[in-house]
């Protein structure tokens, strides 16, 4: 990456203390670092007590990807004048394809990232993230979620029977 | 090295809120509620997220029940009546106001029967926001007096307007009813004010209009007030609706309709054989897109012999293209749309 010499390069600061060396460009997908940039654009060095470190190369993964479909994209609208609707079309389904492999991930990691990408203010990745957790609850009954999500049942056997009786076919199996 | 790992029952509330949104089906928002304490306490029922229109079937017999089907999750839930059902369509209602749950939501049951109101009418009234639902019947006759759907109007117009000519024969907007008149040759539309009770206007019908079957239906669409018309050619299903979107003032200060090609993010909603319409916004429900019409409608059988069918279409108005929605349910049988909470901005319209 020659270009990567001639842009602004951001340190980003786990909570565990790693540094992350970024282009402006990437960290620019965080919201939250692009308010801080241009409130004060002389800030080189940002700390994140809120993200650990294996989560943070994780969102710094997902936004390099993002920026990196989005320049090739501007490339290509550039070198042809405009946008060829079939590679458009490929590109996206190429990022959505990487989409769904970064979310390969365990449900610990998922609620991580939920948190990062809205502490950060990524609204791609908090998109993504809300989208995966929801499938994983779709069509599941209270305690194949739980087993899921790894949560504890705390509702007594007469509370559970209470919430049941309201509405009993919301609990049974669909046809 | 690694931090605590974080658990999902300590999950910000407003995040939670953010996973419901994409939850479309009313289900899996009750089956969440149940998962533990803390997520009980942070998805209050106010929290369901408008819900796409569900299609409810009746069934009688031994045991009255309602059924749903539910388009976004392909799923069909069935409500029993209590177990000492008298086999009568208010026990039922009752029954689907406590499963329902939380009295919050649905509280009121109303059952009216006068001589001026010939057709038999049942509500409950949704007290988060102050709108009545009609129900429908259990009726021998199959007929077409099931009410449902966010009604357009306030209640207090049932008693100025007989049950048949309200839904999609009226529209309701800022203070203004407007309805069409049937018996008129060239259907002219008349405005109405609430208030005064008199006559504002009378707005000709849009030029080159064809006139067939029981249109043009009225709806009110995200604060417009849309003229449906549609063309068929029964063999293949083929539909084609024209839409004309009422201009209130076209300079010479004259409302006129102006046909438009696009209703951008609403989706129509039709009940042809109920005589019911509604518009609700895409963008509201995770997995739709807008500008489409669906609707519900009574055909002949193209083979064969026997009673006619009922049918769920939804009609894309960029392409002009229809296609089948099959609820897994007896097509003899009444269907009509049902939204299991009415949407909260719809509040808003009436202000």
């Amino acid at each position: 990456m020659a270009r990567s010499s001639t842009e602004n390069m951001i340190t980003l600061m786990s909570s565990d203390g790693e540094e992350f060396m970024v282009t402006e460009k990437v960290a620019r997908e965080c919201t939250t670092i692009r308010n801080m940039l241009e409130d004060d654009c002389v800030i080189t060095n940002i700390p994140l007590p809120n993200v650990t470190s294996d989560i943070l190369s994780m969102v710094i993964e997902y936004c390099m990807e993002h920026v990196a479909a989005a320049e090739k994209a501007a490339a290509e609208t550039a070198e042809k004048g405009s946008s060829s609707a079939p590679a458009a079309a490929k590109a996206n389904k190429d990022l959505e394809e990487w989409d769904k492999a970064f979310m390969n991930v365990d449900v610990y990691t998922l609620c991580d990232l939920i948190l990062a990408a809205n502490y950060l203010n990524v609204s791609g990745l908090l998109d993504l993230t809300i989208q995966t957790a929801a499938n994983l609850i779709k069509g599941k009954s209270p305690e194949q979620i739980r087993k899921t999500f790894h949560i504890q049942n705390d509702l007594s056997l007469e509370e559970e029977e209470k919430i049941r009786s309201q509405t009993p076919w919301a609990f049974e199996k669909s046809e | 090295m690694k931090a605590i790992k974080r658990n999902w029952e300590d999950l910000p509330t407003e995040l939670l809120h953010l996973i419901v949104r994409e939850l479309p089906d009313y289900c899996d928002f009750i089956r969440l509620r149940a998962v533990c304490k803390l997520w009980r306490a942070s998805l209050s029922v106010s929290y369901l997220p408008p819900q796409f229109p569900w299609i409810l079937k009746l069934g009688k017999g031994n045991k009255p029940h309602l059924k749903f089907y539910c388009i976004a999750s392909q799923k069909v839930y069935t409500i029993h009546a209590a177990e000492s059902s008298n086999k009568d369509h208010v026990s039922l209602a009752i029954n689907l106001i406590r499963q329902f749950g939380s009295g919050d939501q649905f509280s009121l049951l109303r059952y009216r029967q006068y001589g001026q109101f010939p057709e038999r009418y049942l509500s409950i009234l949704n007290t988060l926001i102050s709108r009545e639902v009609g129900l429908p019947f259990l009726d021998d006759s199959e007929s077409t007096n099931s009410h449902l759907g966010p009604e357009p109007l306030p209640s207090m117009y049932h008693a100025h307007f007989s049950p048949g000519d309200l839904g999609y024969r009226c529209a309701y907007s800022k203070g203004l009813l407007f309805m069409i008149e049937h018996n008129t040759q060239n259907k002219v539309t008349k405005v109405l004010d609430i208030g005064s009770h008199k006559e504002v206007c009378v707005i000709p019908s849009p030029e080159g209009e064809s006139h067939v079957r029981a249109g043009p239906y009225l709806v009110e669409s995200s604060g417009e007030i849309l003229r449906v018309n549609y063309t068929v050619s029964y063999k293949r299903a083929n539909y084609k609706f024209t839409i004309h979107r009422l201009e209130l003032t076209n300079g010479n200060g004259q409302p006129c309709w102006v046909k438009i090609t696009s209703i951008g993010d609403q989706i129509l909603f039709f009940d042809f054989i109920a005589g019911r319409a509604f518009s609700l916004r895409a963008t509201d429900f995770s997995g739709f897109k807008g500008n489409h019409i669906y609707f519900i409608r009574r055909v002949r059988r193209v083979f064969g012999q026997g009673p006619p069918v009922n049918v769920v279409n939804k009609y894309y108005i960029r392409t002009g293209k229809t296609e089948f929605v099959w609820p897994p349910f007896n097509r003899e049988k009444s269907i009509t749309w049902f939204v299991p909470f009415l949407n909260p901005y719809l509040k808003s319209m009436h202000h």
